[in-house]
């Protein structure tokens, strides 16, 4: 019979009750979404891996005959090796100026067990004319089976017919570098052509610089390395790439994690937030029916009934809130997919809404509604039946504040000395309300910052670090004042430096990562080290290396740390100290000043890239497409451009979060001051017989909230910097980071935000306050 | 109406609020006989009520026993408490204490379903002539109807004693006389004891027994040699 009075209580106070499923369902919104999409991801990423035979290990070497590779599978812990050519051009497409660079890769049509292989849309090319490339650059640039491109390889153009569109496990995410790791699907594509093609073009046939090797059961990269490193040494070693490093593989997988461990974090918070409001939500309603407990324990009902019959509340609360949380995170599971779909390329990548993710949305919720609601009916067992039949006690006055700071009682009149009062003799009821300010105010500041941080992020790699419009790749080194004097010789160029990029090999101790160093002149003004928590510009080292901060966790490398420093084009490794870790958003490397790294080499100072300004872009642009030493050319407002389009599908999501967070942050206000409200019933009808009106009982209220208010803000303020670095915690991979500073806009949203809650449930207070029937609520105790 | 069925002796409660201590009860003994209706006299604050809680079972005394079938209320513990409560007693309350989210009909079931032999709550529900009303949530009933419906939760459970808390303070004097002819047939008819507590010295008249409560203490106890029917007290 209880439970129809659970029923009907839930019914009567559906709006608190809703906003705490809201709290629930939002919680498990997030887990179910974010852990479906990323097990969606992780499922089909292995499949495709499997099915189309990832490689264990890369290899980059100088050159290398079919038979040689061959030869390479005879060697312990090898299972299977494809050798193929490998290097980067650029392209040109019909009615397109867009600077387009092509990574080439050959294989041999008639291997059908190669590893790497790809999937096809179209044919495969079988032809020496023929070409396949990505699914993603045919999609952004438009292209269509049978459409040709052209290929610029050292001032020699090649027509090829494209074939189709490919899937490849090594390229789901397609990027240029460790150090650009944004896709430019439209500017950088993968393209397979025919190993006779590519003899053809490189006029070497027969030749490979690029090994996979697939690994015996059992073998692990460490177990080979020393043996690659040894056969392949005779062959021009440049790297030995294992494929936790592979670029595509590290990222997808540090996407995954990240996204794994907010899809726990982050609904832990919501939860002990639901758990509390219940707990407040329980508290009141024990208050309020203390006289129905009395009763019920006086006609027999034992504390364990009582009990569980207010824990059936939190029970109905978490079950609804689960199942409707789980139903908006199926829902949003999609549109979290659809999201990764901008970013990654993979067959069959599908929704695998397990029951393991009901069962746990229900296991959870159940759990947190049963908890919270515990905590808070368990009061009623020290309630003895006779004591709850009289209205409880008023709280004494423990510490009066009036009394003490005698100022006080001229600067406030009698009703806002009842207040502050008020605040004091409750304290654990003033204490919940500063607490759901300040987590309203943190979620409201974090939630609403992350598009302007995301802004401020992209905004600061361009604005910040690259002060340049333009930047020229080399098709090969070029003697340092050379290259800007070539620059400056060109018409329209205003300013104009060179850049020194290598890859290198780095270690410390066991930990090993392939990255590229970049040498910045000393004095150079386009290209700046820039620190983006720091917000400081540091000069390159000439007597040491700087790393960011993703490439020093991944090394456990500090400053001072020695480093192993490698590199095809040194004979022999050296050691080399860490000067400085800088935090930087985006990208990770490392840095040196330009002619220390080029002595390292021993050479002069020589560039790999030249950046300049320009007044002239379209001229320049055009200048440097058709110069025989371009291998790649990027004009930095369009790459801007594409980073802000890139990013477009998470503003969305930001947008959604910041919205939910503004509907937490009001549920959770509103709950609190309705419980508030519901406590002080009483005391509030008494003034109002006593004579105050309406509105003067509301100002005490009013100053109330507002004194809880201020305080659960400024609390609130290094709760959401907290916060924020939790989340970002979370979120930062090596090659990503966001800035963990909040924005003064984000404090501004949470004291708007917590304002407007704290105003609207002030408004719903007054309205009940003056529905009042004042001879009904003094009846009730 | 020899059979005792609750045997009271040197009952006292102390009550600490904040740093006086009020004895409500300073040693209070007496006994209570099956099927017997007893009447409990005095003024506000006593101490009658808290001898009616504590021989319901929803309050603890200071000192003293209560038994009850051999078995020691005073000193049983939670479990004893609770079981005492669902079946030896049944409770009226002065403000009747309705589950205001059970219709009346449910409010009886409620307690019911808590007994091994309840009287049907159907059955009651006729019997306080509220059939019609069953449905009814308490806010859709008077005063004197809330108040059937609570004799009828207190019944229901079927327990050997009745103990009610000035059944018919907040009543008029017709719905009043109502709910002690309702109490009356309950004595009468199922032949268990009722305990009133009242200050109306004009209900004393129609119980066997009548106990003058003095600050704390029994004053008098008046045997009632003719009692008189409910409809005949006026006040």
């Amino acid at each position: 019979m209880l439970y129809k009075k659970v029923y009907r209580s839930i019914w009567k106070n559906k709006r608190a009750y809703i906003a705490c499923m809201f709290l629930i369902a939002v919680g498990i919104m997030m887990r179910t979404a974010m852990g479906v999409a990323a097990d969606g991801l992780a499922t089909a990423k292995l499949n495709f891996y499997e099915e189309y035979r990832l490689a264990d290990v890369w290899a980059d070497v100088g050159a290398i005959s079919q038979s040689d590779a061959e030869r390479l599978r005879a060697l312990t812990g090898i299972a299977d090796v494809t050798a193929r050519t490998k290097m980067e051009v650029r392209a040109e497409l019909d009615g397109s100026d867009e600077m387009i660079t092509l990574r080439l890769i050959s294989f041999d049509p008639a291997n059908e067990l190669r590893l790497n292989d790809f999937q096809m849309t179209g044919m495969k090319p079988l032809h020496p004319q023929e070409i396949a490339l990505n699914y993603m650059f045919m999609n952004a640039n438009g292209l269509d089976t049978g459409d040709s491109i052209r290929l610029i390889v050292h001032g020699r153009t090649f027509t090829f017919e494209t074939t189709g569109s490919f899937l490849s496990p090594e390229y789901v995410y397609i990027a240029p570098s460790f150090t650009d790791i944004l896709p430019d699907n439209a500017g950088f594509g993968i393209a397979y052509i025919t190993a006779e093609a590519m003899g053809n073009i490189t006029g070497r046939h027969g030749i490979a610089n690029n090994v996979l090797f697939s690994l015996e059961s059992g073998y692990e990269f460490e177990d080979v390395r020393l043996v690659l490193m040894d056969a392949l040494a005779s062959h021009g070693l440049i790297s030995l790439t294992q494929r936790e490093d592979q670029l595509s593989y590290a990222i997808i997988n540090m996407q995954t994690e990240s996204i794994q461990g907010i899809s726990v974090s982050m609904p832990l918070v919501f939860m002990v937030m639901a758990a509390v409001v219940l707990y407040l939500m329980m508290k009141r309603i024990i208050e309020q029916e203390r006289v129905q407990i009395g009763t019920l324990k006086a006609l027999g009902f034992s504390n364990a009934k009582v009990i569980f019959h207010y824990v059936c509340y939190g029970a109905i609360v978490g079950l609804v809130g689960g199942l409707v949380g789980f139903a908006m995170g199926a829902a949003m599971s999609g549109v979290y997919l659809e999201m990764f779909l901008e970013f990654y390329v993979l067959p069959e990548l599908v929704q695998p809404i397990s029951p393991t993710y009901l069962l746990f949305a229900m296991a959870v919720s159940l759990g947190t509604g049963v908890l919270g609601s515990l905590m808070g009916a368990v009061s009623v067992t020290a309630l003895i039946p006779a004591d709850a039949m009289r209205p409880e006690s008023p709280k004494p006055v423990k510490y009066d504040i009036v009394g003490k700071i005698k100022p006080l009682k001229f600067i406030l009149t009698s009703r806002g000395q009842m207040s502050l009062r008020g605040i004091l003799r409750n304290p654990m009821r003033s204490g919940f309300v500063i607490l759901g300010v300040t987590f309203s105010f943190g979620l409201l500041c974090v939630f609403g910052s992350m598009e302007h941080l995301i802004d401020a992020m992209i905004y600061s790699q361009f604005t910040d670090q690259r002060l340049y419009n333009v930047r020229v790749t080399l098709t090969h080194p070029i003697a340092y004042d050379r290259a800007v004097e070539a620059a400056y010789g060109v018409r329209y160029i205003t300013q104009a430096e060179g850049l020194l990029q290598k890859p290198v090999s780095l270690t410390a101790g066991h930990l090993q990562v392939g990255t590229v160093i970049t040498g910045v002149p000393a004095y150079g003004e386009l290209y700046r080290i820039f620190d983006t928590n720091r917000r400081t510009n540091y000069a390159p080292p000439s007597h040491g290396i700087m790393l960011t901060n993703g490439l020093a966790d991944n090394l456990n490398a500090t400053a001072g740390s020695l480093i192993f420093f490698e590199s095809p084009f040194l004979p022999d490794g050296i050691y080399i100290p860490v000067t400085q870790i800088i935090e930087q958003n985006l990208g990770s490397g490392a840095y040196m000043e330009l002619s220390a790294l080029s002595e390292i080499f021993g050479e002069s100072p020589i560039a790999t890239a030249i950046i300049f300004n320009t007044n002239n872009l379209p001229y320049i642009m055009d200048y440097f497409r058709n110069s025989q030493f371009t291998a790649a050319i990027e004009d930095k407002d369009t790459t801007m451009r594409k980073y802000y389009e890139m990013m477009e599908p998470y503003m969305g999501i930001f947008m959604v979060l910041n919205i939910m967070g503004a509907l937490v942050a009001f549920a959770i206000i509103y709950n609190t001051a309705t419980i508030s409200l519901s406590e002080r019933k009483r005391e509030y009808a008494t003034l109002r017989v006593v004579g105050l009106s309406t509105n003067e009982v509301c100002e005490i209220m009013r100053f109330e909230y507002w004194v809880l208010g201020f305080i659960g803000m400024a609390i609130g303020a290094p709760f959401a910097s907290g916060l924020m670095v939790a989340v970002n915690n979370l979120m930062d991979t090596a090659m990503f980071s966001m800035p963990s500073t909040l924005p003064a806009a984000a404090y501004i949203t949470g004291i708007l935000g917590c304002s407007a809650a704290i105003m609207l449930s002030n408004f719903s207070a007054k309205r009940k306050i003056a529905k009042f029937d004042m001879v009904e609520v003094l009846k009730e105790f | 109406m020899e059979k005792i069925i609750m045997e009271v002796k040197g009952l006292t409660k102390d009550y600490i609020m904040g740093e006086v201590t009020v004895n409500a009860l300073r040693g209070v003994d007496f006994n209570l006989y099956a099927g017997e209706f007893v009447v409990v006299l005095g003024p506000s604050g006593s101490g009658k009520s808290t001898i009616l809680n504590i021989i319901g079972g929803i309050d603890r005394a200071t000192t003293g026993s209560v038994m009850v079938n051999n078995c020691d209320i005073a000193k049983a513990n939670e479990r004893e408490f609770t079981n005492y409560r669902k079946s030896a007693v049944g409770f009226v309350f002065q403000f009747y204490n309705l589950i205001p989210n059970l219709t009346a009909l449910e409010n009886i079931v409620l307690a019911a379903e808590l007994s091994a032999d309840p009287i049907p709550p159907q059955e009651l529900l006729e019997a306080i002539g509220l059939a019609e009303r069953g449905g009814s949530f308490p806010t859709q009933l008077s005063g004197g109807q809330q108040q059937r419906i609570a004799i009828a939760r207190a019944v229901t459970k079927n327990p050997s004693i009745l103990l009610c808390d000035e059944p018919t303070g907040a009543l008029d004097h017709t719905t009043g006389i109502q709910v002690l002819r309702l109490l009356k047939d309950f004595n009468e008819k199922y032949k268990k004891t009722v305990v009133i507590i009242t200050h109306n010295a004009q209900i004393g008249e129609m119980g066997n027994r009548v106990f003058h409560i003095k600050d704390g203490l029994i004053d008098r106890i008046d045997t009632v040699e003719n009692p008189i029917a409910p409809e005949d007290i006026s006040w």
